[in-house]
């Protein structure tokens, strides 16, 4: 194959496709015009496209449009169909001027249309006969032709004030109104029956400023049938729409601004008795208006009043009351009425801790009625989860409205809603809970007395040696083994002593006694007192105790031997012979040496049995 | 044991003195109030605080007064040291409801219960009063059961001589250690209330310093920091900032 044959099929694909596929073109009615006339250029699409976005009109004005027109036909089985949006524009300066591409979008594709270029060019004198009500000039041109009448045949006249013309009128409910209280605005077109009107322009739209307004579309025009100031009249609803004035004060509703093309009666007829119609561009304006408007009392407002401006009913619903722990329940609030439900708020439910409340879906259902404003519902749905066992209670809830008809502020509330979790797990506040509740809600009144007062403590103990009071006793412990230490001693000193001072004596004696050997009498004197003095000293017994049995039972006691006792017994009763018996046979000598040998002996004993 | 009979006899002395001396004031207090001359039977119980700064009766007393007079910031200032020094005083608590009620805001929270305030409530099952009996009782008990031990002949009692001796030390010298721990608590601060109706919270501590927020009075803050003539505070909601001191009343 060669390119030549590759390069036909390929076209025949082409147009192939091209059958099946979307055409969307621009159409100029002309394209060449004077810059005072009006293109029509309108874009046609062969398949059911979205989104068709004309070009913006650079050096253009839209005088008229969009017109939609939709066609479709079927052709040997095949179905073809058209549709076209067209505008009327009028050039705003001269020479070639672009018109770019539209766009619109089929299957999911962007479609564009090619640019056209329009010649614009000098203004064109618009002479009479040309642009005359058609079937005027058709017949009146046809008549004078054939019949050179020219005058037209007077028919009946008409009254002159009849049809006065055309006019824009604002038509509004209220002229003074509270803030939020709903006003309905509607821009009416009357039109008289011998009036017509062509190419409507809107030169000024209205903007609402510091309304909140809702405007109504109203996409079908449709002639309707009124009397304005006390006339019939044909009239179209432009624009009508909800305000909420925002601020109070004297507030100004814009002029609704229109420019057309009129036709009205010159007061001829043609021959069929038909007035003769006058063509001129015209504009017209609706006027300003205020409204004066009103703050809502700040006296008596409730504090559940979230600027809500009408009338209301509230009602509450829970779909269920009876749940599990971690159980979604619905609790909806609506609140019904007129006014203006697009901007109230409804205070959030008051819910124990237990309930975990979580942000409301906000449900409207809201129709704009001209006649009263907004009517419809707003509703609130929370969804609710317990977290814990126990009967809870959502506190009522409260909406508080300002009512325009008695002027005054109302506030409705619904019943408080008890939800019963069955399962769960505890609530580990509920004992404290409990206490609280035991505690009175009453004031208390003063304590009665300063008695048992716990804090005074610190003064009085600022005021009492304390810290003395405590170390004191603890001081006391050393003085008393001090005490007992002392006194232990001294009773075992006197004993001692006794004894020491005693056997000095016997010892003094012993010497002395010594000394007067040979004189008899003083020898045996010093020998017995020394002896007696030592039996004091060893056996801690007084003098009148002292006798001889006596002193051999102690002695024994102690444990000394038996001969020791009676070689004592044996001095101590030479002793005593001595001195009284006038006994010369004795040996002092011996005497002496004996009694040194028993004390010894008596001595050494004792120690030995200690 | 003389010296130690002379010493409760002066103590129990001292209490019945005490009671007598402030009880005619008191009777008056209570007689005005309940004429409704509150501001009469605050100076009274002023009079009375002087002389026993840390009774809980007469803060509450007064406080109820300053609650009658709508005085909120003294009124406040009096339950929390009421219920400072006595934590389980619930009237106390209730009226403190009331009186935070006529705050013109609130912010809601409560402070983390500090170190020393916790001791306080634990020990708080004997009063100071009690504690510091308990520290003399055990010290004259050591004495006691010393001289069991030093005196006896026997063994056996020698030794419980001596390990009541030592028992009766430990208890009292924990008695000291409470009895000054808890009178430490109620003779120094922590928190403050803000006593004038408005304060300014400053940034820094200067007067031209930036404010951070106006807190009213009855608001509880605690004293962080000092300096000249300034606190460092701290708020409930956590914010802190710098306040006169004399705009603060330590509690």
């Amino acid at each position: 194959m060669n390119a030549k044959a590759l390069y036909s099929i390929f076209l025949f694909l082409c147009t192939c496709f091209t059958w099946a596929q979307v055409s969307f073109v621009t159409k100029v009615s002309r394209d060449k015009i004077g810059i005072n006339e009006a293109v029509e250029v309108s874009f046609v699409m062969n398949v059911d496209g979205d989104h068709l976005t004309p070009p913006e009109f650079t050096n253009f004005q839209v005088v008229g449009g969009p017109m939609q027109s939709f066609s479709s036909s079927w052709v040997n089985g095949k179905s073809s169909k058209t549709i076209s949006v067209g505008f009327f524009i009028q050039p705003t300066k001269q020479g070639k001027l672009t018109i770019g591409s539209a766009t619109m979008t089929y299957e999911g594709k962007v479609y564009k249309t090619q640019p056209v270029t329009i010649e614009v060019g000098e203004p064109v004198q618009r002479t009479q006969p040309q642009n005359p009500p058609h079937r005027n000039r058709t017949a009146q041109s046809l008549w004078d032709e054939f019949f050179g009448n020219p005058e037209p045949q007077q028919t009946p006249q008409l009254p002159k004030n009849f049809g006065e013309g055309v006019h824009v009128v604002a038509h509004i409910n209220k002229k003074s109104a509270y803030i939020n209280e709903p006003i309905t605005v509607e821009y009416r077109l009357y039109v008289s029956h011998y009036n017509a009107v062509n190419h409507i322009q809107l030169l000024n739209m209205p903007k609402f400023t510091n309304f909140w307004n809702h405007v109504i579309e109203n996409t079908q025009q449709q002639v309707l049938e009124g009397t304005y100031k006390g006339k019939e009249y044909r009239y179209i609803v432009l624009q009508k729409g909800v305000l909420l004035p925002q601020k109070d004060g004297d507030l100004t509703i814009d002029p609704m601004e229109l420019e057309m093309l009129v036709e009205t009666p010159t007061g001829r007829y043609d021959i069929f008795g038909r007035p003769e119609m006058k063509r001129e561009l015209k504009k017209y304006t609706s006027g300003t208006h205020t409204i004066k408007v009103r703050p809502l009392p700040i006296d008596n407002q409730p504090e559940s009043f979230l600027g809500a401006v009408g009338s209301f009913t509230l009602d509450k619903q829970v779909n269920k009351t009876q749940v599990k722990a971690n159980e979604a329940l619905e609790l909806t609030i609506t609140v019904k009425g007129k006014g203006n439900l697009q901007l109230i708020d409804i205070p959030k439910p008051i819910a124990p801790v237990a309930l975990e409340v979580y942000e409301p879906q906000i449900i409207d259902k809201i129709s704009n009625n001209l006649s009263v404003g907004m009517q419809g519902s707003r509703t609130y749905k929370y969804t609710i989860v317990p977290q814990y066992k126990g009967k809870y209670t959502i506190e009522p809830i409260e909406f508080s409205y300002f009512d325009i008809e008695s002027k005054t502020y109302k506030t409705l509330t619904t019943e408080p809603t008890v939800i019963d979790v069955t399962e769960g797990p505890d609530l580990p506040t509920n004992t404290i809970k409990k206490n609280e509740s035991i505690t009175p809600n009453k004031f208390q009144i003063n304590h009665p007395t300063l008695a048992n007062a716990k804090g005074s403590a610190v003064t009085w103990l600022e005021n009492i040696p304390f810290i003395t009071s405590v170390i004191l006793p603890l001081l006391m412990i050393p003085f008393v083994v001090l005490f007992a230490k002392i006194k232990e001693a001294k009773g075992a000193n006197t004993l001692k002593n006794q004894s020491r001072r005693l056997n000095k004596l016997v010892k003094k004696y012993l010497s002395t006694a010594k000394k007067q050997l040979g004189n008899k009498e003083v020898f045996y004197e010093l020998l017995e007192k020394s002896l007696h003095n030592y039996i004091r000293a060893v056996l801690h017994i007084e003098t009148k105790d002292m006798s001889n049995d006596k002193i051999k039972e102690i002695l024994l006691d102690k444990g000394i031997a038996e001969e020791t006792i009676i070689d004592f017994m044996k001095i101590k009763a030479n002793c005593e012979m001595a001195r009284y018996a006038q006994f010369t046979a004795s040996d002092q000598e011996v005497d002496y040496q004996l009694a040194i040998q028993v004390i010894q002996s008596i001595d050494k004993q004792l120690k030995d049995n200690k | 044991m003389k010296r130690i009979f002379h010493i409760f006899f002066c103590l129990f002395l001292l209490s019945v003195g005490y009671a007598q001396s402030t009880n005619d004031k008191f009777l008056q207090s209570q007689k005005a109030f309940n004429e409704k001359e509150y501001q009469v039977a605050i100076d009274f119980l002023k009079e009375l605080m002087e002389e026993d700064p840390y009774n809980e009766y007469i803060h509450y007393n007064l406080a109820n007064a300053y609650y009658q007079l709508g005085n909120v910031g003294e009124s406040i200032y009096h339950y929390e040291k009421t219920l400072k020094i006595n934590p389980d005083f619930e009237v106390a608590k209730v009226n403190l409801d009331f009186a935070k009620k006529m705050k013109v805001s609130d912010i809601k929270g409560n402070f983390e219960i500090s170190q020393k305030q916790m001791f306080y409530q634990l020990f708080d099952v004997l009063s100071i009063r009690a504690w510091a009996i308990l520290s003399i009782i055990c010290s004259v008990l050591v004495l006691v059961s010393f001289s069991y031990y030093y005196f006896s002949n026997q063994i056996v009692s020698k030794k419980i001589g001596f390990s009541l001796a030592i028992a009766f030390f430990v208890i009292g010298l924990i008695s000291v250690f409470i009895t000054y721990h808890q009178k430490n608590y109620l003779t120094t601060y922590e928190m403050g209330i803000v006593i004038p109706k408005e304060v300014l919270m400053k940034e820094q501590p200067r007067e031209s310093s930036k404010t951070k927020i106006k807190i009213i009075e009855g608001t509880k803050v605690l004293i962080q920091e000092q300096s000249e003539k300034w606190y460092k505070v701290k708020l409930v909601n956590d914010s802190i900032g710098w306040v006169k001191q004399n705009e603060i009343r330590e509690l």
